[in-house]
């Protein structure tokens, strides 16, 4: 799994992930999560596109970093998802708690 | 339960309400996030309803953990896909609570441990006894693993049996053999002698070298000790031409063992230091045994009055020696055993029955001299003399005018041999003193011994009552061989054939 970050002139983020996310680097991409929460840019975007699987740990993290960025007025929307992980955060119901978008200029407009 | 695409919880029935402690009704407006993720423990669970997604054609089986807020459960889960007429559903997930299962399972699994674990005691234990159990005897090696103060230091004085056994001449036979072969003799000896020991309830205190220091009544305490420490010489005498065929086979010299017997009060127990303990006797009982032993010759036993009092009846000895050994107060009495009865039947010949001598048409040239405690070098000292009569293992030497100092029963004696060029065989040669006696006396003499002198006979009539007798220049001693090198062996061979 690899995780780059982009910020934009607008002050969101974009947090690109690219890879598998299982139980073995859930940790490391919530303490990139925490990095960028804590730099305080809240009104974030995850490029979803490189990604074919996340597990129940890595779904965890995602709600872990909305929950933290959601009481001060942020945001973690997903965009570019492959369609198993698009089921998956249907079942799961993470398609009514984030946004879903299908393009990154989708994602960012109005963050 | 069944979970939609919609993140709905669509079908929860009664079951799933009880196991996952979870209300119907506390579903309706809920997603399945909002329930499932509460806990970190439920990612296997829910892993697996992910799993039927992730691949949705074959049926996904686990056991998993579930906190219910309340528990930690073990639910064995089974996922799979539902399509309906080609329409994505949602995934089924059917479950059942098998924490007592699993607590079973776990409980059986921790009884499996403890049986390990103590098939690895039993096994250390085992190993204890192994590695031990070679050189001391079930009984000590029992009595350490079992009493927890087995390992305490200090003894207790208790009458018991003690016996000694040393290889006769072995220490200069070794020093001409490479030691692999010092090695392999001892090791199949003392195997041997291990088993025969410990057959009798012998307690192996001991291997010093070729020397075994047995204890019979102790740690275990057996009244009849000085009968099973009998018994157990005779039997290991009479293995001696089994350990020496092998030696014959592997082409390693033939060797003898001298037994001494003793009974008497000792301190027994733990004794050393608290690093380095040893179960083990002290006193002068250990030492007098030592002594005894040292008045034989190989194949002999000797034992003291004290041990042939205890066995009594049924004891069958051959001659009687008067002898004083050294840090001993007075002249004590030992007797040779050639036999037990009591059910053992067991008999060996004794020292007379070897002691029919060829008379040398030509005696063979001899220097001598009496060897003092374990010094036994130079060659000063050494004396003329000659072998007039000879056997296999004895032979009887005619002493020319300088032995003024005189030598006695039980002296050792190293001999330098001319051989038939006339020139001194380069190597020594060492015998025991059996008796002494004048000028042709010996070879042809009666043996005065009772075959059977029995534990509490008179000790006046002696066999040997040259023990402490003056033996003057001229005069004559039977000796044994203890140690003869292959050279010298050869020419007494030829020599006895004439």
């Amino acid at each position: 799994m690899d995780v780059t970050t982009q910020n934009l002139e607008s002050g969101a983020c974009i947090v690109r992930i690219s890879g598998r996310i299982d139980a073995s680097n859930a940790g490391q991409l919530d303490a990139r999560f925490n990095e960028v929460i804590s730099s305080g840019r809240t009104r974030l975007a995850a490029d979803m596109s490189g990604v074919v699987y996340i597990s129940s740990g890595g779904l965890r993290v995602l709600l872990a970093a909305i929950k933290k960025v959601k009481p001060s007025g942020g945001d973690l929307r997903l965009f570019g998802l492959d369609p198993n992980v698009m089921k998956i955060l249907q079942l799961s119901g993470f398609t009514k708690i984030f946004s879903t978008h299908a393009t990154e200029a989708e994602a960012a407009a109005g963050l | 339960m069944t979970v939609d695409f919609d993140g709905r919880i669509i079908t929860f029935n009664p079951a799933a309400e009880s196991i996952l402690e979870i209300n119907e009704s506390d579903l309706i407006n809920q997603n399945y996030a909002e329930v499932f993720f509460q806990y970190e423990e439920n990612d296997e669970f829910n892993q697996t309803i992910f799993d039927a997604i992730y691949e949705s054609a074959i049926r996904h089986n686990a056991v998993v953990s579930f906190n219910t807020g309340r528990v930690l459960k073990s639910l064995a889960l089974t996922t799979t896909y539902l399509q309906d007429k080609g329409k994505d559903i949602g995934v089924i997930a059917v479950f059942s609570d098998i924490t007592e299962l699993t607590e079973l399972r776990d409980s059986l699994k921790a009884m499996e441990k403890i049986q390990r674990l103590n098939a690895e005691l039993e096994k250390r234990n085992e190993f204890i006894k192994e590695t031990f159990g070679r050189y001391l005897s079930d009984d000590i090696v029992k009595n350490l693993i079992e009493t927890p103060g087995g390992l305490k230091l200090g003894g207790k004085k208790q009458r018991i049996t003690i016996m000694m056994t040393d290889l006769r001449g072995f220490t200069s036979m070794s020093e001409k053999l490479q030691p692999e072969a010092v090695v392999s003799i001892l090791n199949n000896y003392l195997g041997e002698m291990t088993e025969i020991i410990l057959k009798h309830g012998g307690t192996i205190d001991e291997f010093i070298g070729d020397a075994i220091l047995v204890l019979f009544g102790a740690p275990v305490w057996k009244p009849l000790h000085a009968e099973y420490a009998v018994a157990c010489a005779l039997e290991m005498q009479i293995a001696m031409p089994c350990v020496n065929r092998w030696n014959k086979q592997m082409g390693l010299p033939e060797i003898e063992m001298g037994i001494g017997i003793h009974t008497g009060d000792v301190v027994i127990g733990n004794i050393g230091s608290k690093k380095r303990t040893k179960y083990g006797v002290v006193g002068k009982t250990v030492n007098l045994t030592s002594r005894i032993e040292s008045y034989t010759t190989g194949g002999q036993i000797f034992i003291s009055r004290q041990t042939a009092d205890e066995v009594g009846e049924g004891l069958v000895t051959g001659a009687r020696h008067e002898v004083h050994p050294k840090g001993v107060d007075r002249p004590i009495t030992i007797f040779e055993v050639t036999g037990i009865e009591r059910g053992y039947g067991l008999s060996i010949d004794s020292e007379e029955a070897g002691r029919r001598l060829v008379t040398l048409k030509k005696p063979i040239s001899v220097r001598m001299a009496v060897v003092e405690g374990k010094d036994v070098g130079g060659q000063e000292g050494m004396l003329k003399a000659e072998i007039t009569a000879l056997s296999k293992h004895q032979a009887e030497v005619g002493m020319g005018d300088g032995f003024q100092a005189g030598v006695k029963a039980f002296d050792n004696v190293r001999m330098r041999i001319m051989g038939a060029d006339g020139s001194e065989i380069d190597d020594d040669v060492y015998a025991k003193v059996l008796e002494t006696g004048r000028a042709g006396t010996l070879a042809d003499a009666n043996t005065s011994a009772d075959a059977n002198a029995g534990a509490n006979a008179d000790t006046s009539a002696d066999a040997s009552a040259g023990a402490n007798a003056d033996a003057n220049a001229g005069a004559n001693v039977r000796i044994k061989f203890t140690s003869v090198p292959e050279a010298v062996r050869g020419f007494l061979d030829g020599a006895m054939e004439g």
